[in-house]
């Protein structure tokens, strides 16, 4: 008897605590997601990101046209709600240069509502994802708002650019909260829109407000208002930013989307050699470096120098030399770096640390070249980007490979023979960066 | 042995085809530059022309219209780079401040020889671009220092170029500005012969 009781007890606060977990899982929510953000904070504003129109793409519900991995910045959307929600997208519509505001890129945003059918058993059931470009209807109702604009370039207003759809209030069961579909199957039901960033190809107007920079930012907002404030478990406003950024660089190849910047530090021009010599760690900060790829594909034969088992190597290969040829002909002897005033010259290493690791030198997040490298060389130092890998796997089961690197450049002494006495005068040498793809 | 050389061939065949391919995609240079104690390094160099007979030096002929010279004469507001003729290179770095770079030139003085005493002198104009950021470039001009020795010439020695080299901190650095020639509109070559002109460059403290 004392069993039964302890059985029968155990078993009701399971199901009181699997009730308490289904009562969460269908509480009413409005959520917002920014998709893959290590990818999605850097765009190369050189792509050509599709523009939904209105003769291709109203009413269709075949997403290939406007939909990709790629260009999805991330999602808003709401479950279970039994009143109407209205979300607004807004945007300016511009990437502007932070160091030159003159210069800019614009971009539009396009929505995509999508609504979603679940049985509620999510293990075993198939997911009847259906997916509406624009103005699609969908069982149990319509999409409004947005119907007439496909994107934010064919919305009237200036400068700022706004796109409303409203989410439409759902039919559920007021005990179960239930949404019953016209199967007679009990669903969870959910509706979300894709925000997506539209990039047309670039025009010889564009061209004459950008420059090669890193520095562009653009915001996108997105609010909602619930009207009628029926059930809801939240706020009955609020608001999300994605924060964008971008970079611009010409002939970078456009299916690889690979760059790389160098920003010298006004110190690079201004050595006080004596002085540098005299710290600790006779070294100064000479540049940033920034490494960006962003569209790189893998395990697939669309970029097939990428293909390969090792899902982790980095092909993408970044050095700094002292030769102003990369690919250093056999039988010539490959310089070292030495700033020189002509007679005396001063030996030095190049050394990049992540900025995030910059006490010691901390191996995987330092690198140091003493000028001779060169492709081909035995050996050759490179910059080892493993650790600056994001792999993305999208909704549609394709890998990415992503690379964003920051290092901070520093010329060293450390270790060096230095003439002595050291000569005064003016020294100078250039020093070469090169990424190599392979 | 037939079997062998099959398979080496199949074997070059797969190393061809697994080759890896590399591109250079992307690369930057960056000049570095510093100095030990306070230093002025100014350096210039002459760009050489030779006329169609092979005779050193700019054909100064302007009546000739097949002589690219009679097409580069000022006014001074038309940019020197579409109608100079480079003549020279200047780099000036610095590690001192509240200097300039001062360049004056005579005019262009007919030589004269035992034989041929005949005088004559031909004005111009010399231009300079520059940059000390790499971003923004100035252009300076003037005209001949007057000689007083030359007649009816009164001397007018505020016609030099003067390039401040005064920043907060630090180095200055002008890498090879391009030193125009070009000739003036009242300055017709009228006396044959060969003409020079020296054009002086020197560093002068800001007082």
């Amino acid at each position: 008897m004392k069993r039964k009781i302890i059985v029968i007890i155990t078993a009701i606060i399971l199901t009181i605590q699997n009730l308490h977990a289904a009562a969460a899982w269908l509480t009413p929510r409005i959520w917002f997601e920014n998709d893959y953000s290590n990818r999605k904070n850097v765009i190369n504003l050189e792509s050509l990101f599709y523009l939904p129109t209105m003769d291709t793409d109203y009413n269709s519900n075949s997403p290939t046209g406007t939909y990709s991995s790629v260009n999805s910045l991330g999602n808003f959307g709401c479950a279970y709600c039994n009143h109407d929600i209205i979300f607004t997208v807004q945007t300016d519509g511009k990437f502007v240069s932070e160091s030159d505001p003159t210069k800019y890129r614009e971009f539009y945003i396009a929505i995509m509502p999508r609504v979603r059918y679940d049985t509620l058993d999510r293990k075993n059931s198939t997911i009847d994802d259906k997916m509406y470009c624009m103005d699609r209807t969908y069982q149990g109702g319509e999409v409004a708002g947005a119907v007439m604009a496909p994107n934010t370039r064919d919305v009237s207003g200036s400068p700022m650019k706004t796109l409303t759809i409203t989410a439409p209030a759902i039919s559920m069961d007021p005990y179960t909260k239930y949404y019953v579909g016209p199967d007679g199957e009990q669903h969870v039901f959910r509706f979300w829109c894709d925000v997506l960033i539209c990039l047309p190809a670039l025009t010889q107007e564009d061209i004459q407000h950008l420059i090669e920079s890193d520095d562009y930012s653009a915001t996108v907002t997105v609010s909602w208002t619930c009207v009628g404030e029926g059930e809801c478990n939240t706020s009955h406003s609020g608001s999300f930013q994605f924060n964008l950024r971008g970079y611009y660089k010409t002939q970078q190849g456009s299916q690889d989307s690979l760059a790389m910047f160098v920003v010298p530090t006004s110190s690079s021009m201004n050595l006080d050699i004596r002085s540098i010599l005299e710290r600790n760690t006779q070294e100064e900060n000479i540049a940033q470096m920034k490494v960006y790829t962003t569209t790189v594909k893998k395990s697939t034969n669309i970029w097939a120098r990428f293909q390969g088992s090792q899902i982790t190597e980095v092909r993408v290969k970044p050095f700094i030399s002292a030769n102003s040829s990369w690919n250093q002909q056999e039988g010539q002897n490959p310089n070292s770096f030495a700033l020189t005033n002509g007679i005396t010259s001063i030996p030095f290493s190049v050394i990049v640390r992540d900025p995030d690791h910059t006490s010691g030198n901390v191996s995987g997040y330092f690198w140091e070249f003493d000028g001779s490298d060169y492709w081909g060389k035995n050996n050759m130092n490179y910059i080892d980007l493993t650790n600056y890998v994001v792999r993305i796997i999208d909704r549609q089961g394709t890998e990415y490979n992503m690379i964003s690197f920051t290092g901070d450049v520093y010329i060293s002494f450390s270790g060096q023979t230095i003439p002595n006495p050291l000569a005064s005068g003016i020294y100078s040498e250039d020093i070469y960066y090169y990424i190599v793809y392979i | 042995m037939r079997k062998m050389i099959i398979a080496l061939l199949i074997l070059s065949i797969l190393s061809c085809s697994f080759a890896v391919a590399e591109d250079l995609r992307d690369s930057a240079s960056q000049r570095l530059t510093g100095y030990v104690d306070p230093n002025i390094s100014l350096t210039a160099e002459n760009i050489v022309y030779y006329d169609l007979n092979n005779e050193y030096g700019i054909n100064l002929d302007v009546l000739d219209s097949s002589n690219s010279v009679s097409n580069l004469i000022s006014p001074t507001a038309t940019p020197l780079t579409h109608s100079g003729l480079k003549v020279g290179l200047l780099s000036v770095v610095s590690s001192v401040t509240n200097y300039k770079v001062v360049i004056t030139h005579s005019p262009l003085v007919r030589q004269t020889s035992p034989e041929d005493l005949t005088t004559a002198y031909i004005d111009y104009e010399l231009g300079v671009i520059y940059t000390t950021d790499g971003v923004n470039y100035s252009e300076e001009f003037c005209l001949s220092v007057q000689d007083a020795n030359l007649p009816n010439q009164p001397g007018n020695l505020s016609k030099k170029i003067e390039i401040p080299l005064q920043v907060s901190s630090g180095v200055v650095m002008i890498q090879d500005a391009g030193i125009y020639f070009r000739l003036t509109n009242s300055s017709p070559v009228s006396v044959p012969g060969n003409y020079l002109s020296n054009i002086t460059f020197s560093v002068e403290s800001i007082t």
